[in-house]
């Protein structure tokens, strides 16, 4: 096959029986990645009830595309999906990747994807070379801090594997526990380090020499280069300006320097809207190859908002960072959900103490326009405490182990948590805490929440922070707001894409659903070829007159790789094909409308921080937001559930059956 | 080449020059046939101004046309890996690590470093005069001056990889085919090395460059 390896790997723990699929089975209707991931899981729990997080029978499944391993532009991601046990009040089915090389060496090593079930009877890892699938002791790692785990690992099985491991923080079943790969790769949202954990699963380290086949080799190569200049001028993340490096970028014990994080790309980590200054002069010993701590990724930033924001002090900043990921902790649950939900009870006065301690937090926080300030004012001393007492699961660390939302039942704080956590995920993106984008750009986000397994920014970013930093009268990119109309029609098929900015209540709600739609559709794309969701859709450009980007790219990549000769259209319902699937196992996990809509009230109660603007969710305009959304995919509008028609028209049959058995 | 690299280079020469094994000893190359391994070490050639003498009549064999180089740019560099994967698409097609013609070294626990690593393409080639098969093996490109390897030609004997002075050698070997592989500076690609048209523009610009032979210095 060219551009996958043609086989899965299924290893069950429970009894160390090891089984291949063939990927043939799934592609390229599931094109790769979370996509295939979502229909082996569905075929994996076809007759049988839905496991709950951590049962033995849940499938954590490492997924990859056919763009993995080769020079295409943000390939080198690898997705992993399972019952996310970080979701409330129950642990819907969702993703979370992580860039770095493993994605490229799991297929060197043979793979496509690497399903997991069962739970090993005691500590282990699985090694996976050139097809060669070894189930080993991992006792003596058990109770390491990630980064130590790789070092010994790589040891054994030399420097060019590449591992993804839990720390502590997976071992002890944290809901916030990541899976870590490198330094600070990590699949953070949905705390599947913590089914790691339930399997006594360490690690997984994989290496080979297998070769990926491209189909069309010197048509890749021009894509690459096309779409890697196209990039700059045009990416999702930020203005598309790019920070050019100085010879001062590295020197000696210290650095600046901004450095890989996935394979084939390094594009991110040279943008400019980060925070460069807060990375000079730190000791290399802090920071790593894939994503810096402390650097201009949330993912790994934690310390500066969750203390004293204090960007100067990069010492403590980034050993507090490192610390949580040698843990093995979500640092953006860390400093942008369960930090904002302990402010939020502290101002309260509903939360006074935490670990013994007597809390002395940032009253002006947690959100404070139009600067982003809102750190929450913990001591160093507090936060290293807490951070460790989660990951061990002692005192207080222990309550909220479980997670914000279980965290607040058992301290009676229930009526606290709506206001920063919903599905179990804090705020991201939808312009209240942090993130003040304008409305209606919120009003997508809503909608992309409520009917997600996930934040509102699963591989979403392109919907609405790309915007928001790419017109010029919201976040001082090139774009003029007015030209959106352009971009709306050609992109998405309507004017009204981004219409009613400001106050216009009718325009704000129209065609939003038309929007949401497509980017969830373009966001199952990403997951599944795998690329970057920072870097893609290239909705927008300041290369064109019109402004309208190269928003096929990725199509072209997945031709030229796979031989294929699809249009958007087709890779669009390919993309539908997943989403289905993964409605559907929602909806085997008990989703319905009401589900959805319980996002509402964050948007009706919290305002936005943009004054002279629409502040609140309209109840009315939204419930008929809603209802076109599910009108315009083919679910019923009472349940939510995918109808047995759409699915039929899908080729979805066998998951209609099922759905209504 | 990395500091490293040209250290450890360095300080072979030297080792070797300590030695007294002085005028390059002429590789046994003849017509077409593989010969017998030599010792490696005994074949060094250790002067850069010296160069090969013909085993059959002694005499000095000219020293070959100067090459092209890429050269690397480590201010510049993303780390993406990108030429590794393009590099081993074009001359396989098929992406891989291990076929790649660019060696990849990676740290990143203890030191930060992902950096691609190259042929030079030595004034003075010692792939070169190892080879059995001289100019049917490994041959001197006329147009780029590019230390090439013929894999219909090649023996597999691996004589190149071990004269390679740099560490890790930056000569392959396809364990399938059973054949040496090494850059060409994509010799027979329109456009020139696709390493080079890969590299990540984003930052400071690519961090990979051609200098041709007479650029060089």
């Amino acid at each position: 096959m060219n551009g996958w390896m043609g086989k899965i790997l299924r290893v069950d723990l429970s009894d160390g029986e090891i089984g291949e699929i063939d990927t043939e089975k799934y592609v390229p209707e599931f094109i790769g990645g979370y996509g295939m991931a979502l229909k082996l899981m569905w075929d994996e729990l076809s007759g049988k009830p839905v496991p709950k997080e951590f049962d033995p029978e849940a499938p954590l499944i490492f997924s990859t595309g056919p763009l993995a391993g080769t020079p295409a532009p943000s390939s080198g991601r690898t997705e992993v999906a399972c019952m996310a046990p970080q979701s409330y009040p129950i642990c819907w089915v969702t993703d979370s990747g992580f860039g770095g090389d493993f994605a490229m060496k799991m297929k060197l090593a043979g793979y496509d994807a690497i399903m997991f079930v069962g739970r090993s009877d005691r500590p282990s890892y699985v090694y996976v070379h050139d097809g060669d699938v070894e189930l080993l002791d991992g006792s003596s790692l058990w109770g390491l801090y990630t980064i130590k785990t790789q070092q010994l690992l790589m040891r054994k099985h030399g420097a060019d594997c590449a591992i993804a491991t839990i720390g502590p923080a997976g071992e002890n079943l944290v809901r916030l526990a990541v899976i870590l790969t490198k330094t600070e790769n990590v699949a953070g949202q949905g705390g599947f380090g913590a089914v790691m954990g339930s399997k006594n699963l360490k690690a997984v380290v994989v290496k080979g020499s297998e070769r990926v086949r491209v189909a069309r080799p010197d048509v890749l190569i021009e894509e690459v280069k096309k779409i890697a200049s196209e990039l700059p001028k045009g990416c999702p993340k930020g203005t598309g300006v790019l920070r050019p490096l100085s010879d001062s970028d590295r020197r000696g014990r210290y650095t600046t320097r901004k450095h890989s994080g996935c394979t084939s790309c390094g594009e991110c980590m040279m943008n400019t809207d980060a925070f460069p200054d807060y990375y000079e002069g730190v000791q290399q010993r802090w920071t790593g190859t894939g994503m810096i701590s402390g650097d201009m990724h949330c993912v790994g930033r934690s310390a500066p908002l969750l203390l004293d924001n204090d960007w100067d002090d990069k010492e403590e900043a980034f050993e507090f960072n490192k610390l949580a990921d040698m843990l093995g902790l979500n640092h953006w649950e860390l400093f942008a959900g369960m930090n904002w939900f302990i402010q939020n009870c502290y101002n309260d006065g509903r939360l006074t103490e935490l670990m013994g301690e007597k809390l002395t937090l940032n009253k002006s926080g947690p959100a404070v326009f139009p600067k982003s300030q809102a750190w929450t004012g913990f001591t160093q001393s507090l936060a290293a405490k807490f951070i460790r007492a989660i990951a061990y699961r002692i005192g207080d660390g222990d309550v909220f182990a479980e997670g914000s939302p279980r965290a607040a039942e058992k301290l009676g704080l229930k009526d606290m948590v709506w206001r920063t956590h919903k599905h179990g995920y804090g705020p991201h993106w939808d312009g209240r805490y942090l993130h003040f984008i304008s409305y209606p750009l919120w009003v997508i986000s809503a909608l992309l929440w409520a009917t997600w397994g996930r934040d509102p920014f699963n591989s979403t970013h392109c919907a609405v922070e790309g915007y928001y930093n790419a017109v010029r009268e919201w976040g001082r990119g090139p774009v003029p707001y007015s030209q959106l109309k352009v971009i709306g029609q050609k992109v998405y098929g309507t004017e009204d894409a981004f219409s009613g900015w400001g106050n216009d209540l009718e325009l704000g709600y129209k065609d939003k659903e038309i929007v949401a739609i497509y980017h969830q559709h373009r966001s199952m794309m990403k997951t599944s070829l795998p690329v970057c969701d920072w870097m893609f859709p290239m909705t927008w450009t300041t290369a064109t007159p019109d402004m309208v980007g190269d928003y096929e790219a990725e199509v072209r990549l997945f031709n030229a790789v796979t031989g294929n000769s699809w249009t958007l259209e087709e890779m669009l319902t390919s993309a539908e094909r997943c989403v289905n699937v993964l409605r559907a196992l929602h909806v085997r996990q008990g989703r319905t409308r009401k589900d959805d809509e319980s996002v509402t009230d964050y948007f009706k109660e919290q305002p936005s921080m943009h004054r002279n603007e629409i502040q609140t969710l309209d109840l009315s305009r939204f419930s008929a937001l809603l209802d076109r959304y599910y009108e315009r995919r083919g679910w019923d509008k009472r349940t939510g559930a995918p109808t047995r028609e759409k699915l039929e028209s899908l080729g979805l049959k066998d998951v209609a059956s099922e759905l209504e058995t | 080449m990395s500091e490293e690299d040209k250290e450890k280079a360095l300080s072979r020469r030297r080792f070797l020059q300590g030695l007294g094994t002085g005028a390059a000893v002429g590789v046994a190359a003849t017509s077409g046939i593989a010969t017998v391994l030599k010792p490696p070490a005994a074949e060094k050639t250790t002067t850069v101004t010296v160069s090969q003498t013909s085993s059959v009549s002694g005499a000095p064999l000219p020293k070959p046309q100067r090459s092209g180089v890429i050269e690397y740019s480590h201010e510049k560099c993303v780390g993406c890996e990108r030429c590794v994967l393009a590099c081993a698409l074009v001359h396989e097609g098929a992406a891989s690590i291990n076929l790649s013609r660019i060696m990849w070294r990676e740290e990143y626990i203890k030191e930060r470093i992902q950096e691609p690593m190259f042929c030079r393409q030595c004034d003075d080639p010692e792939c070169y005069w190892a080879c059995p098969k001289r100019d049917q093996a490994l041959c001197i490109d006329k147009s780029t001056g590019a230390r090439y390897i013929n894999a219909d030609e090649c023996v597999g004997c691996q004589s190149c990889i071990r004269a390679c002075p740099l560490t890790p050698s930056r000569i392959g070997f396809d364990p399938q085919r059973k054949v040496s592989f090494k850059c060409d500076l994509c010799k027979d690609r329109q456009g020139g090395p696709v390493c080079v048209e890969v590299c990540s523009e984003a930052g400071a610009g690519k961090a990979l460059t051609l200098v041709t032979s007479v650029e060089r210095k």
